[in-house]
Parts: C-alpha cells; sequence; structure tokens
C-alpha cells in the first residue's frame, strides 16, 4: 500500500521552493523531490517535521492510497 | 551523487594501485633473491611514488569536500569515504548498497577461491594473480556499491 502525499500542493500554497523546505526540515533537496514524486516514503520524524512547517495535522498531508481513495 | 562517484572511483584506483606495487614488489623480490648470492632487496620505486601521489592528493581533495564538515580529520579519516549519509533518504541508500556490496563479496569470493585451484597451472605467467583476485574482490564490491547507489538516489 504506498503512500500519498499532498507535500507539493502545499509547498505552493506556502510559496517554498523545494529547497526551501528542504532546508526547513533538514534533508536535501532530491529527498523533497523524491517525496513528492511519491518514490520515497519519509520517516516518522521527517513527516512530523513537514507536518510542522504547514501547520497541519500528519495525517491529513500523508496518506495511506487505499484510504484516500 | 557526485561525491559517491568520485570516491568510490577513487577507491578503484587505489586498489588498483596497491595492487601494482605489491605485484611488482613480489616480482622484483624473487628475481633479487634469486639472481644474488648477497641478501639484497631492490624494488621499482615508480608504484610506490604513484600510490604516495596519488594517496596525498585524495586524502586532501576528499578531506576539503568531507559532506559532514563538523569531522575532524581524525574522526574521518576512519570512515569509509564513499559513505553520503547527509539525510535519512542517503542513509537508507548507503545501508541498501553496503547490503548490495556485501553479497556481491559473497558470490566473487568462492569464485575466486576455486579459481585459485588453477594457479598452479598459470603461477609462472601471472605469479601476482592472488594480489590481483583479491584487489578484484574489493574492486567489483565498490563497482556493486556504486551502481546501486546510483540508482536508489536517481529512483
Amino acid at each position: 500500500m504506498p503512500l500519498v502525499n499532498r507535500v507539493k500542493e502545499l509547498r505552493a500554497r506556502h510559496q517554498l521552493t523545494q529547497g526551501d523546505l528542504a532546508e526547513k526540515v533538514g534533508v536535501t533537496r532530491q529527498t523533497i523531490i523524491s517525496l513528492e514524486k511519491g518514490s520515497y516514503t519519509p520517516s516518522l520524524m521527517l513527516a512530523m517535521h513537514i507536518a510542522r512547517v504547514f501547520e497541519e495535522p500528519v495525517e491529513s498531508i500523508f496518506t495511506i492510497e487505499e484510504e484516500s481513495q | 551523487m557526485k561525491h559517491v562517484v568520485v570516491q568510490s572511483i577513487s577507491s578503484i584506483i587505489l586498489y588498483i594501485l596497491m595492487a601494482f606495487l605489491f605485484s611488482s614488489f613480489l616480482s622484483d623480490v624473487s628475481k633479487t633473491v634469486i639472481e644474488s648470492d648477497r641478501f639484497s632487496v631492490e624494488f621499482n620505486l615508480l608504484p610506490l611514488l604513484l600510490l604516495v601521489v596519488f594517496g596525498i592528493v585524495w586524502t586532501v581533495y576528499s578531506f576539503n569536500t568531507r559532506p559532514n564538515k563538523q569531522l575532524s580529520f581524525a574522526q574521518w579519516s576512519v570512515r569509509m569515504t564513499e559513505f553520503s549519509e547527509v539525510d535519512e533518504r542517503e542513509q537508507i541508500i548507503t545501508a541498501k548498497a553496503t547490503k548490495a556490496a556485501y553479497v556481491s563479496f559473497g558470490i566473487s569470493v568462492p569464485i575466486f577461491m576455486g579459481s585459485f585451484m588453477f594457479y598452479p597451472l598459470f603461477e609462472d605467467t601471472l605469479p601476482a594473480y592472488p594480489i590481483y583476485a583479491l584487489a578484484s574482490t574489493l574492486i567489483i564490491a565498490t563497482l556493486v556499491y556504486m551502481t546501486t547507489w546510483i540508482r536508489g538516489y536517481r529512483h
């Protein structure tokens, strides 16, 4: 069951570049790219950091594909 | 990714130069012992010189371009320079690449062990074969590490 996320959408809404978000959560830009493509499943810690940046609950940003359908 | 590629290729060059040094030393020492009455050792300094020059350039370059700038020289020098673990994703990629390299040892070492059975047949033509065989296992593992890392990074 793949994890889908709204990182790209939220990043655009907050007017952040991939580099800005990467810097805020302490990862490389490549990790944000992979995350947005859905090819990388983040750790709980990274997911929580991202949720804190966007000020939204983790489960509203990351959902298991089956649940989102 | 560039860091891993550069460091992996540098390691491969280092293994080749080491094999060249030891094989040259082995052949020179054998010749010296056979050809002289007295015990004297002569050997070609070129491989040693190449290794030392490459080693110095590599050390300076690798230390200056290390991903974690907080590491002191003492801490940095005991780590494998091919490892790049800047964030959690790179840690996972490095773990997978290291696992693949470990598996490659499980395949290449038995093959080279088997090839040693035939070593007496070509010992005269290739006396330094065991040195090159050992270097090859390291080179294969480094290549596997590098390709797995690149594939994981691009995924």
